[in-house]
């Protein structure tokens, strides 16, 4: 599966432009991070993907055929978990994934849901009815459902919230499995979870992409730029942006990343998540 | 498709909501059977098509108001939150719609045949009468395209504006209240009451005069054709 | 506590909330509907078109509106999930509560704001009669009333059930019931209380108690569903049932609910307006009981006090009675259902007796065991509330410093089952009332004041002879008319001398009178030709009895002065209550056989229709008369239940009663003067008919047997039964 963006903008009736001349190729098999501030477009970029929304500029091709006239192909290969929806809360779990099932048009139902509901952890719960099921429980079926059928492309907006560190560890895996034959897009605010998985990453702030790359391309650009000291009465300089305070017996030690490092900053090696924040930090200050 | 049809029925018809409905609609019949019904109209027997009539036309608020409810059902915030997945899948959004709607209709017509069957039940006990056949016309002429254009129009006004729905139900009210042509005599309950007396005849059979008949049927023609219509809106 | 403290935060967020903005200003203007489209009191005075009806309106569309504002209200936090955040503060319990108080709150408000804006308009409609008391009393009873009612049953609603949708159609099932199959009983009508006439000359408090009692009843009703409901409201997790067993462990919930139910039920059981009198009006049994042997009526004193603030009547009684049976005798009296008897004295020793609680035509029975003595004084007392038998037409028992009607057994205890004395049943009464009310007797008898008392009151004395009585009393102005040879006492309301000197009533009276002096004869009452003719607080009719006839106040309004049609004159109800003096006072009628459509109402209504006819011409008379006896009769015989009465017989005794009832006055008021009319075309028009009605008033009566008789109308006409059937 091959999606291209092609310069899109998106701009609301509002006057809000969520999404400026972004050009993106997204390619099977792959799993793509995406990351990016809260307001700084990846929900729109995925409504957009799921044609949901129509850009005011530019073309998404599906394939090699516009997203317009390919809906139909789209959405036929489509599995999408968005970061807020609902359920049927008066359908079990099984009821709900035959549901969409049917509304997917897969051919052998029952073997699909159960293969889902395995993957999912979901069997104990399979004859609970929704509205009894815990706020973890209820994010698997939602993955569940975007999983059901194993369609070609996939995408998940912070799938993991409200999952614990076991399930994040298992789904994660699973996500990863699952991009060895899939195009799989993953937007999300955890860096474990893009670290550990993504081949690729997308970094979008005001509607514009600041990085495309893997995630070792973005943690070497921020390479001399991350650096830890002891907060004492020293005046923080411009351009410092503190990612971590921590309460010591000797002190608060500070970690902080800035184009220019302070001299009683000791260099330190750059985390995903440093390289990520030195990469806002600077977009900002600019 | 039969599918996803046998799963919306479930979601609308196995609920508080239905059972709750359907017991006040049992409770407000046996009522109005028990109070105005069992006096006839226009001269007619309790059990006529006429006094039939007026006693569905009596009920025709409550059942427009739980298909525009059912409606809800598809419109509310809860509902859009779970419509985001929906959409994402390759299932047409027009037969989505027809076939929701089509659970929404079959609603309507469970009740309406509650409402018929305590009828037939009332009249069985009361007067020993079983001559139901007779009835079927004029259920017909007065509830279906009623629960039909409710359907048609009250999906159409859910599309734009969610609570648009709830105000439309007002309107077999201001039906009753405000002056109507006697072309819509249905909606106010005045046909049953009237027309048989133009007949001329005592104990009249069920006739509609042209002017009701295409009224009824410009509503059943106006609902299904508003079935069809989808709101032209960007896509937000 | 936390309640008092979160209900103004409360109050203001609902009171910023446009959708509550909304809602009072169409509460506000909702009693135009009164004005145009619902009008549910069905009397012309302008108090019932431009008061009642508007108020009425307002309570239905107000209840209704602020029902659905209030389910919308409770389901916000549900619908916005912000209910989990606000409970983990504030217990959903004390939630509710602050909710409720707002709500009512702002319903309070709108009801104020509502009068405020309607005060001019209603004095400009009404005109002269208005009068604050009257507003103020409608707006708070007929409408105010109604929006708590709705407010606390749709709170109930939705606590029940956490369902918006639900509560809804719950919610108009309630109105729907009210306005529909529940619209003709009073005690059950919460939404649109049975209120079908206001008076505009006299005091309405029996009416404004009546619905403010109703109103009281079902506050306490849904008071207490709301709390049960209250005791529902779902916590920790817990359905309905969970919920209510973990609220009821504070002992004082479960025992207010319980107490506010007990409270209505015993409300509702208790009500003092309406009797419990037998509905089939067929059965006449107090008739029928059989005369106490060998004991005579003599003499009846009463001395009766009525309290004009309490509506309620005090009295004492004394019959004196020969009992020459030498046994002890059961003598039974006819009172009023809603008053007790005590210290019941024969020959000054208590003697037992017995209240029935059977009633029948608004009386109780009222057994005492007079002692076997010749000369017996029974003396009793008597107090209460007068209970009515109209639930729909309620006013008539009025009691206050205006007004005041006192039937029969209302008055005193009516005996029953006592042969008259040489003398008849010589009576004296004796009344209390207020210096600003003068007491006329309904009948030839005349009051005079014997006493003026220290407290403002003043006594009145008359003297009659009869077992009943009816008896008048209010502030009256006595205008003398002369017409057809005898003198009439023409007594009105003081609050309507300007509209009946512009209606020029008094000539329309003479018109009447001359009119059926000219055609049938001279009334005579024996000692002074003298006629009362009374008005009334508006009562939907009238009746008349020797020398009085009764004036409906609906007769002569402002309302009626504009109506062309009727030409300003005289109010068809007073034209066919004079009419009575010639037809069914002055001529009898056998009313023994209630079936048969031969009574003094045929007569009646076809001279009616004669007067009516000169008055205003013939074709307002054939619209307003002939035509409506005919589509009345031709309605009665299409009747399914009539065509078909195997049919009427498998209907419960209840359904039956009422749908007989509601046809046997069809063919006494309709079919008979259509007869009438008939025999007018085959005997040879109109003066032909006026010499046999003439002969028939003046003709010799057989004393033992002194009825006018259909038999003796046909020989007269020198038709048949067959002749006058009408095809």
């Amino acid at each position: 599966m091959e999606i291209k963006i092609q310069n899109v903008s998106m701009t609301y009736p509002s006057g809000k432009q969520a999404l400026k001349g972004l050009n993106l190729e997204l390619k099977s098999p792959s799993l793509i991070g995406l990351l990016g501030p809260n307001g700084a477009g990846k929900s729109t970029l995925m409504k957009l993907l799921v044609a949901a929304l129509q850009p005011t500029e530019g073309n998404i091709l599906v394939d090699r055929m516009p997203l317009s006239k390919a809906e139909s192909h789209l959405k036929a290969s489509l599995g999408y978990l968005p970061q807020d929806f609902g359920l049927f809360d008066e359908l079990t779990v099984t009821q709900f994934l035959d549901y969409m099932a049917a509304l997917k048009g897969i051919a052998n139902p029952k073997t699909a849901i159960q293969k889902t509901i395995q993957a999912v952890n979901l069997e104990e719960k399979a004859k609970s009815k929704i509205r009894t099921l815990s706020g973890g429980q209820r994010q698997r079926v939602g993955i569940a459902q975007a999983l059901l059928g194993n369609p070609p492309f996939l995408i998940f907006d912070e799938p993991t919230v409200g999952l614990d560190p076991e399930e994040r560890i298992h789904f994660r895996n699973l996500f990863s499995r699952t991009a060895e034959e899939h195009l799989l897009l993953l937007s999300t605010h955890i860096i474990e979870d893009v670290q550990s998985v993504c081949d690729q990453i997308v970094v979008i702030h005001h509607g514009t992409i600041l990085f495309t790359g893997t995630p070792e391309q973005l943690i070497q650009s921020a390479t001399g730029h991350v650096g830890v000291f002891w907060e004492k009465d020293e005046t923080l300089e411009q351009g410092l942006h503190i990612t971590a305070r921590v309460n010591t017996s000797q002190g608060i030690r500070c970690r902080a990343v800035a184009d220019k490092l302070p001299s009683y900053a000791q260099a330190e090696e750059p985390s995903l998540e440093d390289a990520y924040l030195y990469l806002i930090s600077r977009e900002a200050a600019q | 498709m039969s599918k996803i049809f046998r799963y919306e029925c479930r979601r609308l018809l196995w609920n508080k909501f239905f059972i709750g409905l359907a017991v006040v609609l049992l409770l407000y019949g046996a009522l109005v059977l028990h109070a105005v019904t069992i006096l006839g109209v226009s001269h007619t027997a309790p059990f006529s098509p006429w006094s039939f009539g007026d006693y569905l036309s009596r009920m025709l608020p409550l059942l427009w108001i739980g298909m525009l409810f059912f409606l809800t059902f598809y419109t509310s915030p809860k509902a859009r939150r779970a419509a985001v997945l929906m959409d994402a899948t390759p299932m047409p959004p027009k037969q989505y719609a027809l076939v929701r709607c089509a659970a929404a209709l079959t609603g309507g017509v469970l009740l309406s045949l509650l409402c018929m069957g305590e009828a037939a039940v009332f009249y069985g006990r009361m007067f020993g009468w079983y001559g139901w056949g007779s009835l079927l016309l004029p259920a017909l002429a007065t509830l279906l395209p009623a629960l039909v254009f409710a359907l048609g129009s009250g999906w159409l006004l859910g599309q734009i504006r969610p609570w648009l729905v709830y105000v439309w139900m007002a309107v077999p009210f201001l039906c009753m209240a405000l002056p109507l042509p006697d072309a819509l005599g249905i909606w106010n309950g005045h046909f049953f009451s009237k027309y048989p007396l133009a007949l001329g005849t005592l104990d009249p059979a069920f006739s509609m005069p042209a002017a009701v008949l295409i009224v009824q049927c410009i509503l059943l023609a106006t609902g299904i054709v508003l079935l069809m219509v989808r709101p032209a809106r960007s896509k937000r | 506590m936390k309640t008092m403290r979160l209900f103004p935060l409360e109050l203001k967020r609902l009171l910023q909330s446009r959708l509550t903005w909304l809602t009072m200003a169409l509460t506000v203007l909702s009693p135009v509907l009164g004005l145009v489209l619902y009008k549910p009191a069905t009397s012309t005075t302008m108090l019932s078109m431009y008061l009642a009806n508007p108020a009425i309106a307002g309570g239905v569309a107000g209840a209704i509106l602020f029902g659905l504002l209030t389910i919308f209200e409770l389901d916000r936090a549900c619908r916005s999930r912000v209910d989990i955040l606000t409970d983990a503060v504030v217990s959903p319990l004390t939630t509710a509560l602050t909710r409720l108080l707002a709500l009512l709150t702002a319903a309070v408000l709108t009801v104020g704001l509502t009068m405020l804006v309607w005060l001019p308009i209603s004095a400009g409609l009404i005109g002269s009669v208005f009068t604050g008391a009257n507003y103020v009393l409608a707006y708070l009873l007929l409408m105010g009333l109604a929006l708590p009612l709705g407010v606390l049953a749709a709170a109930a609603a939705y606590q029940f059930t956490r369902r918006a949708d639900l509560s809804i159609v719950l919610f108009i099932a309630f109105c729907a019931l009210s306005l529909t199959v529940w619209a003709s009983d009073w005690q059950l009508c919460w939404l649109n209380p049975c209120v079908w006439a206001l008076s505009d000359d006299f005091s309405n408090f029996r009416v404004f108690r009546s619905v403010a009692w109703m109103r009281f009843t079902w506050l306490l009703t849904l008071a207490g569903v709301w709390t049960v409901s209250y005791l529902c409201i779902r916590q920790y997790g817990k359905g309905v049932f969970g919920s209510l067993a973990r609220s009821t462990r504070r002992l004082y919930r479960p025992v207010i609910a319980l107490a506010l139910l007990a409270c209505s039920g015993t409300a509702y059981a208790a009500q003092p307006f309406i009797d419990r009198s037998n509905p089939d009006l067929t059965v006449m049994s107090f008739y029928e009981i059989p005369y106490a042997e060998g004991v005579t009526f003599v003499r009846r004193t009463a001395q009766v006090f009525p309290d004009t603030d309490a509506g309620t009547v005090t009295g004492r009684a004394s019959y004196q009675f020969q009992n020459t049976s030498g046994q002890e005798q059961s003598v039974s009296f006819g009172i009023n259902p809603g008053y007790t008897i005590s210290n019941v004295k024969a020959n000054g020793a208590d003697v037992p007796f017995t209240v029935s609680d059977y009633q029948e035509y608004n009386e109780a029975r009222l057994e005492v065991t007079i002692p076997a003595e010749e000369e017996v004084e029974l003396t009793m007392e008597y107090s209460g509330f007068p209970q009515e038998s109209l639930p729909t037409m309620q006013g008539g028992k009025e009691l206050s410093r205006e007004y005041l009607c006192l039937e029969n057994s209302a008055l005193s205890p009516r005996v029953m089952n006592v042969m008259p004395g040489e003398a008849g049943y010589p009576t004296t009464i004796e009344i209390t009332l207020p210096a600003s009310m003068i007491a006329i007797p309904f009948s030839s008898s005349e009051a005079e004041v014997i006493s003026e008392n220290e407290d403002g009151t003043r006594t009145w004395r008359y003297e009659a002879n009869s077992a009943g009585g009816i008896l008048y009393a209010g502030d009256y102005i006595c205008e003398q008319i002369e017409a057809g040879g005898m003198t009439i006492e023409f007594y009105y309301g003081r609050k309507h001398q300007a509209v009946m000197e512009a209606a020029k009533a008094v000539d329309a009276v003479k018109e009447v009178v001359d009119y059926c002096t000219e055609h049938y004869g001279s009334l005579s009452f024996g000692a002074g030709e003298t006629l009362k003719l009374i008005q009334s607080r508006v009562a939907g009719g009238g009746y008349a009895v020797g020398g009085a006839s009764l004036l409906d106040e609906a007769d002569f309004t402002i309302a009626n002065l504009g109506n062309a049609e009727k030409g300003g004159g005289a109010g068809e109800v007073m034209i066919h209550e004079l009419v009575h003096q010639w037809w069914g006072l002055g001529n009898m009628f056998d009313t023994s056989d209630s079936t048969s459509p031969w009574s003094a109402e045929g007569l009646t209504v076809y001279t009616t229709y004669r007067i009516v006819k000169e008055l205003y011409g013939e074709d307002y008379a054939r619209e307003h008369y002939i035509d409506q006896w005919q589509q009345t009769v031709d309605d009665y015989y299409l009747n399914f239940y009539v065509r078909n009465p195997k049919y009427l017989e498998m209907l419960p005794e209840q359904v039956q009663l009422a749908i007989s009832n509601s046809l046997s006055q069809v063919r006494q008021y309709n079919e008979m003067p259509l007869k009438i009319w008939k025999a007018e075309q085959l005997v040879g028009g109109e003066e032909a008919m006026d010499q046999i009605l003439h002969d028939l008033f003046n003709r010799e009566l057989d004393p033992m047997y002194p009825y006018l008789t259909y038999q003796e109308f046909l020989d007269a006409c020198g038709l048949t039964e067959e002749d006058l059937n009408l095809e």
